[in-house]
C-alpha cells in the first residue's frame, strides 16, 4: 500500500501505473467538489479531467508543504474558480449578454442525496450556488466534502478561525434565503 | 412551526449524503488528455470594456464630425424666379 506522497514520486517519474492507482484514490473526491461547485454534471467531468491532467504534468512540482490531498484539492477549488470566472467572461463577450437568472444553474440534484432530502438539498444547493467565491469554498469542503475545519483552512491557505467566521457567516446568509423562500 | 425549522441546521438536508461516482469514460479521457502536446488554455484576455469605450468615442467623434460639416456647408436658400438678388449675394458673398 503506497502512500500519497509515494505515489505521486512515481507519477512525476513517469509510471502510469501510479497515475491510475492515484486517480482511483482522488477521483471521486475531485469530482465530488466540481459537482457541487459548479453544479453541471458536464463542467464537474471538464474541471476533473483539466484537475488530473495539471497532477500529471505538475507532480514533479510537487514541495511537499502539505499533504498530497490539501494539494489536490487546491487544484481542485481553483479549476473550479477558473472555470466559473470563464463562463462569466464567455457572458461578458457576447453582444447581448445573458440575463443573471439565465446564467445561474439549471435545477441541480446531487445524485447522492438521499430520496427524503431531494427536495430540501436542491433549494440548499441553488443558494450556496449564489454565495462568495470564499464563503462557498468553506462551505463545499467542511459540509459537502466532510472535510476538517483545519483542512479545509489549509487548502484555502487560510486560519482557522477565519474558516469558522466564513461558515458563520455563509449560515447565516443561507438561514435567510431559505426563510424568505419558505414565507 | 417556523421557529422550529429556523432552528434546524442549514445543512441538514445533505446528512447521509454519498458521493457520486465520477464517469467511467473519465479516466481515458484524462489519458488522451495527458497525451496531448501542452499548450496554455487561457485565450489572450482582450481589454473588452476599453474597446468598447474606444468604439464609443470614435462613434461619437464621427458624429461631430459630421455635424459640424453640416453646419458648415449648410445650404443657402434656394433659388427661383421670385429670389432677390441681394439675398443671394448675403448668402454667398465669401468676402462679406
Amino acid at each position: 500500500m503506497y502512500t500519497d506522497e509515494e505515489l505521486l514520486q512515481a507519477v512525476a517519474q513517469g509510471q502510469q501505473e501510479a497515475f491510475a492507482k492515484l486517480y482511483q484514490r482522488f477521483a471521486t473526491q475531485v469530482y465530488n467538489t466540481a459537482l457541487s461547485y459548479l453544479q453541471q454534471t458536464e463542467d464537474a467531468e471538464e474541471v476533473t479531467q483539466d484537475v488530473f491532467v495539471n497532477i500529471h504534468r505538475s507532480a514533479s512540482n510537487f514541495q511537499g508543504n502539505s499533504t498530497v490531498r490539501t494539494w489536490i484539492y487546491r487544484i481542485a477549488i481553483n479549476k473550479c474558480m477558473d472555470k466559473l470566472r470563464q463562463k462569466s467572461a464567455q457572458n461578458r463577450f457576447r453582444l447581448f449578454p445573458l440575463q443573471p437568472e439565465i446564467n445561474e444553474p439549471p435545477e441541480f440534484r446531487h445524485p447522492g442525496i438521499l430520496l427524503e432530502n431531494k427536495e430540501a438539498a436542491s433549494r440548499l444547493f441553488h443558494h450556496i450556488y449564489s454565495l462568495p467565491e470564499t464563503q462557498k469554498t468553506a462551505v463545499i469542503l467542511s459540509y459537502v466534502e466532510d472535510l476538517p475545519r483545519q483542512e479545509v483552512a489549509d487548502i484555502m491557505g487560510t486560519s482557522r478561525k477565519a474558516v469558522e467566521s466564513l461558515l458563520q457567516r455563509a449560515k447565516k446568509s443561507l438561514r435567510e434565503k431559505l426563510d424568505a423562500e419558505d414565507s | 412551526m417556523k421557529k422550529e425549522k429556523s432552528k434546524m441546521d442549514v445543512f441538514e438536508s445533505l446528512r447521509g449524503m454519498q458521493p457520486a461516482a465520477p464517469p467511467d469514460f473519465l479516466f481515458n479521457s484524462i489519458l488522451n488528455a495527458i497525451e496531448q502536446p501542452e499548450f496554455t488554455t487561457t485565450a489572450p484576455m482582450i481589454p473588452i470594456r476599453q474597446l468598447r469605450a474606444v468604439a464609443a468615442s470614435l462613434l461619437l467623434l464621427a458624429c461631430l464630425n459630421g455635424f459640424a460639416i453640416a453646419q458648415k456647408y449648410k445650404p443657402g436658400p434656394k433659388m427661383n424666379n421670385q429670389t432677390e438678388y441681394s439675398n443671394l449675394t448675403n448668402s454667398y458673398n465669401l468676402y462679406e
